[in-house]
């Protein structure tokens, strides 16, 4: 069936030519010159004031890196990146480690208003009680601001930028960094690693409900510039955090490249909520500039009753080349993934995640929508598998895609391998296998199945986005809003 | 299919270049010979990094050569309508297409010393089943590649078994089946290669409009085999079933690869493959349907299903969409998992002993594939899988 005119109207608001988010910054700049070479790393790591051990992690990965060969495999094709032409060092001039917001530079706390990210805590969401977010805001490879320290701080929780954290907690950073995502994992990881440039730490101690919402906003404003950045998040024993990621970068006809790294480790009884509005520059309508988006994320639940989650609303970039996964070790951990990938323009998403169960009852969920308009090509790639030890391991996996027009494409790939003979898997591609009790539900009061689907699908993401800052959750909202009618597997 | 970076060459593909380079003349190999067997060198036995073959890798899995000898064939009896050449048909070693394609088709078709070239005039309705038997003899090593027309409005059934008695050998074989418009046409594969034996194997086909196929492949034998099939729809209204079981115990290693293409607007596909899965067996199915950007209407619909019977037998599935049409109708579905404790219960509870409730339940999951089938043919099949479910749970 094809989309309904609603859905129609609903992706051309947001199609590539709308961008909201493409202006730039002028600001003044300090950038490492460009290439990459070992003193470009150690230029980094001389930069953040690292210490010894973090700048030999830095060298061991780059020269890992040199040997190794750009992945293929992906469904996107895009001209070869030539990585000496491009700043792996990006920092506005005046950002000497602001004690607070009044030491920010102006024309960046400016930049982050026409965002919509409240930088100032006393004025954040004016309006919404309860509502808080602290933010980590990443601008090109620094970050210029992190908020709500000092309350956050009262509760035990760390939050603070990467290289804050590898100064002030350097024990934490050296037992986590890299024990989940290996400096050797992939091409673009190992990158990553020798070049990581800012980002995100959380550390939620034992027993702890980390008191607000924690987000970081990632910026890419110069010319040329690649972002780097590594995000850490540890939930210890009982933990638990809601964590949300928003990226948007100014309208350019080169493409830029973004390769991130993400770490979550849940220990026991701890639960992780991560959740990314991903808006990066797509290009525009002839397929010119926009970001590379190309993103290594991975959770651990490493401890006994540990959960993981991710939600994604990926609407930007020009390629999007990213799994967020888990790996279920601790027993009776739980993983789940809720996608909706939007592509438009000359888009091509190649996404989906990795379920790894290695524990005993452990049970993941995915959920992922895809939604291709325009040229674009839109791919669901996911991975379920059960290790020979993984008795009664459970997975539920169901893909929809929905094709605008006839000039784009809407691609499933799921691998799914079973070891174990009390391993349960389903794998559907069908609107009407949600739950078949809670259709009936819905249905039974008068809900047609669209109508049930949608609530049932906005269900499963609602906790999360209701949670998010208002700009990005009216936003949100109205990308979850698209019907599902005209879905194919 | 990804071309490969530098390697070198392994034993058993040095042993087949020898072979090739003595025996090429006594066989009568010309330069299309030369030539398919230069493409298959150029990539080799394909490995894990290949992704049509991640789960099955030949270069690890295919240490030795076994000395040729051709099989013997029994083809089908000639009849009215039906014509039968023992010999292989040029499009047998020709015949490329998306799904269809790669080092093993070329390996099969460089070697192909028999074959069966046969058609059934337009029209024609052959009632009795056209049977051929490619039988391997033990610890040898066969090749052959067959093509089967079937013309326009032609109704026959087809029903193809490559056999080997136990203790070894290597039977590789391809069939090509070009089906004509407005036909209904039933094809059969059996490979029953004995324990030890080693199948390599590939099916063609090309639908017509409106025609309607149905073909089953069951696997109740063999240490290692793979089946790709690449399904292609060229005629519009055309509707195909396919369906496979995988039967396998011991340490074996059964692999079905299929492609069908979509090419065209308004047909449909219904694809069913299980697996029963003992000791420490390996399934792997791997399926993808592409709906290319004018089929518009299609509708595919994919199933696969693993049982496993053993706590160290291993399933892997990888069924994959591919749409570039937005007015269709596209499925999959997937599951792994063992008997369902609540059948059991249900049907041990109403007095049925353990066992013979999961023979029960176990049957009924396999025999699901011939649903709907001719009652003797699906009776001769349901036999075969019966016999080894017998075997295994008795």
């Amino acid at each position: 069936m094809p989309a309904v005119r609603e859905t129609v109207d609903q992706v051309s608001e947001i199609d590539v030519d709308k961008y909201k988010y493409g202006f730039t910054t002028a600001i003044e700049v300090d950038k490492a010159p460009k290439g990459l070479s070992e003193d470009i790393v150690r230029f980094i790591s001389a930069k953040k004031n690292e210490p010894e051990w973090m700048l030999e992690w830095r060298l061991d990965a780059y020269r890992r890196w040199l040997t190794m060969k750009e992945p293929e495999w992906a469904k996107l094709h895009y001209p070869k990146i030539d990585f000496q032409n491009l700043y792996y060092y990006a920092a506005p001039k005046s950002q000497a480690a602001p004690k607070s917001l009044e030491e920010v530079d102006p024309e960046l706390l400016r930049t982050y208003e026409k965002l919509g990210i409240p930088l100032k805590e006393q004025e954040v969401l004016a309006g919404v009680e309860g509502a808080r977010v602290a933010v980590d805001a990443v601008f090109d490879s620094v970050s210029v601001v992190t908020t709500f320290k000092k309350e956050l701080a009262k509760a035990g929780v760390i939050f603070c930028s990467i290289s804050e954290a590898m100064r002030e907690h350097p024990e934490l950073v050296r037992k986590y960094l890299g024990s989940v995502v290996p400096p050797s994992d992939n091409f673009y990881a190992t990158l990553n690693s020798a070049v990581f440039s800012d980002g995100s730490f959380v550390y939620v101690p034992k027993g702890v409900r980390c008191p607000m919402e924690l987000s970081t906003y990632f910026r890419i404003n110069e010319k040329d510039t690649g972002q780097f950045e590594r995000t850490l998040i540890i939930a210890d024993e009982g933990a638990y955090v809601s964590y949300l990621e928003g990226c948007t970068a100014p309208m350019r006809d080169e493409n830029q490249l973004h390769a991130a790294v993400v770490e979550l480790i849940a220990l026991d009884d701890a639960e992780i909520k991560y959740s990314t509005v991903q808006n990066w520059y797509p290009g525009d309508k002839e397929g010119k500039g926009g970001i590379y988006n190309f993103v290594t994320k991975r959770g651990d639940c490493r401890g006994r009753n540990s959960k993981i989650s991710w939600t994604q609303v990926e609407t930007g970039s020009a390629i999007t080349w990213k799994y967020p996964s888990c790996i279920l070790r601790g027993d009776n951990s739980r993983g789940e993934f809720y996608s909706i990938a939007i592509s438009n323009g000359h888009q091509q998403v190649d996404s989906g995640t990795k379920m790894i169960h290695l524990g005993k009852n452990t049970s993941s969920r995915i959920i992922s929508k895809g939604i291709a308009a325009g040229v674009s090509q839109n791919t669901y790639r996911g991975l379920v598998s059960a290790h020979a030890k993984a008795t009664n391991a459970r997975n539920f996996t169901q893909c929809d895609s929905l094709l605008i027009g006839d000039r784009c494409g809407a691609h499933t790939v799921p691998y799914i391998e079973s070891k174990n003979i009390s391993a349960t898997f389903e794998h559907e591609a069908t609107t009407s296998k949600i739950s078949d009790d809670q259709m009936f539900y819905c249905t039974q009061r008068g809900l047609s199945e669209e109508e049930a689907v949608a609530l049932i699908v906005n269900g499963f993401v609602r906790d999360v986005i209701q949670q998010l800052p208002m700009e990005f959750m009216v936003e949100t909202q109205k990308l979850i809003g698209i019907s599902l009618e005209g879905s194919v597997g | 299919m990804t071309m490969q970076i530098a390697r070198t060459e392994t034993p058993a593909e040095r042993a087949l270049a020898e072979d090739f380079a003595a025996r090429g003349k006594a066989l009568g190999h010309d330069a299309a010979r030369s030539a398919l067997f230069e493409r298959f060198r150029n990539i080799g036995l394909p490995h894990r990094r290949i992704e049509e073959w991640k789960y099955t890798d030949l270069r690890m899995k295919v240490r030795d050569i076994a000395t040729p000898a051709p099989f013997s064939v029994s083809t089908p009896a000639e009849s009215k309508g039906v014509r039968v050449e023992n010999s292989i048909d040029p499009i047998a070693l020709e015949e490329r297409f998306t799904g269809f394609e790669g080092p093993i088709v070329d390996l099969i078709a460089a070697f192909a010393d028999t074959g069966i070239s046969a058609s059934v005039e337009a029209g024609a309705t052959i009632s009795d089943p056209l049977r051929a038997v490619y039988a391997q003899a033990q610890g040898k090593r066969s090749h052959a590649a067959s093509v089967y027309r079937f013309g326009d409005r032609a109704q026959a059934t087809l029903v193809e078994t490559v056999n080997a008695p136990d203790g070894g050998g290597q039977s590789l074989q391809n069939t090509h089946l070009h089906v004509g418009d407005d036909t209904n046409i039933t094809y059969i594969r059996h490979i029953d290669v004995g324990a030890g034996g080693t199948h390599l194997g590939g099916v063609a086909v090309t639908l017509g409009q409106n025609a309607s196929f149905r073909m089953l492949l069951v696997v109740s034998s063999g240490d290692l085999v793979r089946t790709d099939i690449g399904c292609r729809f060229l005629g519009s209204g055309a509707n195909g079933d396919l369906r496979g079981l995988h039967l396998a115990g011991s340490s074996r290693h059964v692999d079905t690869t299929l492609f069908v293409d979509h090419a065209v607007p308004d047909c449909s596909s219904r694809e069913l493959f299980k697996a029963v899965l003992d000791d420490e067996a390996r399934s792997v199915f791997q399926g993808k349907i592409l709906v290319r950007p004018d089929a518009q209407k299609t509708d595919g619909k994919m199933m696969s299903q693993a049982l496993m019977l053993s706590d160290t037998a291993e399933a892997d599935s990888k069924p994959e969409l591919e749409i570039y049409a937005d007015d269709v109708q596209c499925g999959h579905g997937s599951t792994t998992g063992q008997i369902d404790d609540t059948y059991l219960f249900y049907l041990m509870a109403r007095g049925v002993p353990r066992r013979e409730a999961q023979a029960m339940l176990v049957s009924a999951f396999a025999n699901e594939v011939f649903d709907d089938f001719d009652e003797t043919l699906a009776a001769e099949f349901s036999g075969v899988s019966e016999g080894w479910l017998a075997r295994h749970l008795g």
